[in-house]
């Protein structure tokens, strides 16, 4: 069943030919995965620091998990430009929520469902935010877990991971993933999938944040990098098997 | 990574079932939530209900199953302030139909099985397709288990021929127990071969004391 509606959806481009379309088409600066679990005592999100433009790594220092409010922290993939319109917005939910000034606060579960609704209806409107958002947050001692995706698919879990996370970690999460997990297991068991990650998807960078949210509020470490391994055999002389050809 | 035209749809798979009996009504659904080859989570519910004795079960894209079922609950909260009272099954199934129609030409990705009990106290079950064409059946199943379902409830259900003469009462004659074994079956089957089914199925049953859930566990792989 394909939708008719591409070309007569928004009143502000169908009719005149000479002003371009403002609608994203393809992404432009791009994060890839981001990885959340849950531990005993809140969430721990982490990811690189890499934004690409294609195959460049263009941007080496982009933030790609960032503080909601006083209970949430908010990871992105895909299109920085979007996840930045998308901080924007939150922004001003915050600032109204704060300006209420009635001692109520906007929890992990009401930022997931809003951007849940955000990113569906821009998908209604055929002008996407290009993004897969990870949101994860404590309040009042009950822990929270979520993901979002481009279209509005989301979802509630132990564990989340976007894009190539989906495949190489979270497999590794649900081996490992343990209820009552400290701190330091939990960092371990991300580390281990950032750097399976590292060694397989060609758009992550040896720069990594881990972030951490408890009822005392929100940690986000300075960039570090990973420990690898190099020293492969079968790497010191790669055209050992194939001499004389190219 | 460009514009395709089918972007802004995908099919997170599952399949929904539902049974109606002379007074019950099973509807059931597995609670995987998948994306591509990947599975996203193994808990996922999509069954909703949305009047006391009107339970719906949806398969298909879930950002649209999650919107639909909104607006469907918000249009039920509305009838109940404006009439005082709860919405029935078969007026809740001409409400999805129109409400699928109206976006004819951006359809809700969900395919539907509407379950419950009639104004009778009957089990009545309405299944439909993504742009709003329902019928009133004895049985049915959609999504992606749902060819490999059916036939098995053709077989199993003793429900009468809809092609006789005159129309007969499409419920079966089986009882709540058996009919609730039946889909246990069907899922398991369909999770042997069907990749999107699986994980765990979630039953809920509506007769005339109420609505009663149960989870089953299945195949995880």
């Amino acid at each position: 069943m394909e939708p008719v509606g591409l070309s007569s959806a928004s009143s502000k481009d169908s009719t005149s030919l000479d002003v371009g379309s403002e609608r994203t088409l393809y992404p432009y600066v791009t994060g890839t995965s981001v990885l959340g679990v849950k531990y005993k005592d809140g969430i721990a999100l982490a990811a690189d620091l890499g934004g690409s433009y294609g195959s460049t790594l263009r941007y080496k220092s982009v933030e790609r998990i960032k503080a909601i409010g006083k209970h949430t922290l908010l990871g992105a993939s895909g299109e920085i430009s979007d996840f930045q319109e998308i901080l924007h917005y939150l922004d001003e939910l915050i600032l109204y929520d704060n300006m209420w000034d009635d001692g109520n606060s906007l929890g992990p579960k009401e930022i997931h469902n809003y951007l849940n609704r955000v990113m569906y209806n821009r998908r209604n409107k055929f002008n996407p935010l290009w993004n897969s958002l990870v949101i994860g947050g404590v309040k009042n001692g009950q822990k929270y877990l979520g993901m979002v995706g481009m279209i509005g698919t989301h979802f509630e879990d132990n564990h989340v991971a976007t894009g190539f996370g989906n495949h190489l970690a979270r497999p590794i999460f649900r081996d490992e993933w343990r209820e009552d997990m400290t701190f330091e297991e939990a960092v371990r068991l991300l580390e281990k999938c950032l750097r399976v990650l590292l060694y397989r998807d060609r758009s992550a960078i040896n720069k990594f944040q881990i972030a951490k949210i408890t009822d005392e509020g929100v940690t986000i470490s300075q960039p570090y990098s990973l420990k690898t391994f190099w020293g492969f055999s079968a790497f010191k002389d790669p055209s050992k098997g194939a001499e004389g050809s190219w | 990574m460009a514009l395709s035209r089918n972007w802004m749809y995908e099919n997170n798979g599952g399949t929904c079932v539902a049974i109606a009996g002379a007074d019950y009504c099973v509807v059931a659904a597995d609670t995987r939530l998948s994306i591509g080859y990947s599975i996203y989570t193994r808990d996922y519910s999509k069954i909703c209900k949305l009047a006391e004795k009107c339970v719906l079960a949806s398969s298909g894209f879930q950002g649209d199953i999650k919107a639909l079922q909104k607006n469907l609950a918000a249009r039920h909260l509305i009838y109940q302030h404006q009439h005082n009272k709860q919405m029935s099954c078969p007026a809740m199934a001409q409400l999805l139909s129109n409400t699928l129609y109206y976006k004819r030409f951006f359809p809700y990705y969900a395919f539907n099985v509407l379950g419950g009990l009639d104004n009778e106290g009957k089990g009545c079950v309405f299944t439909y397709d993504a742009v709003g064409s329902y019928e009133r059946v004895g049985y049915s199943a959609q999504g992606s288990g749902s060819t490999l379902i059916i036939p098995v409830l053709d077989n199993q259900l003793k429900s009468p021929s809809p092609l006789l003469l005159p129309a007969r009462d499409p419920v079966t004659p089986l009882s709540e127990s058996d009919a609730v074994d039946l889909v246990k079956d069907v899922f398991a089957s369909a999770t042997e071969r069907d990749i999107y089914t699986g994980d765990k199925l979630e039953i809920v049953v509506v007769n005339a004391s109420g609505i009663r859930r149960e989870f089953i566990d299945l195949r995880k792989d």
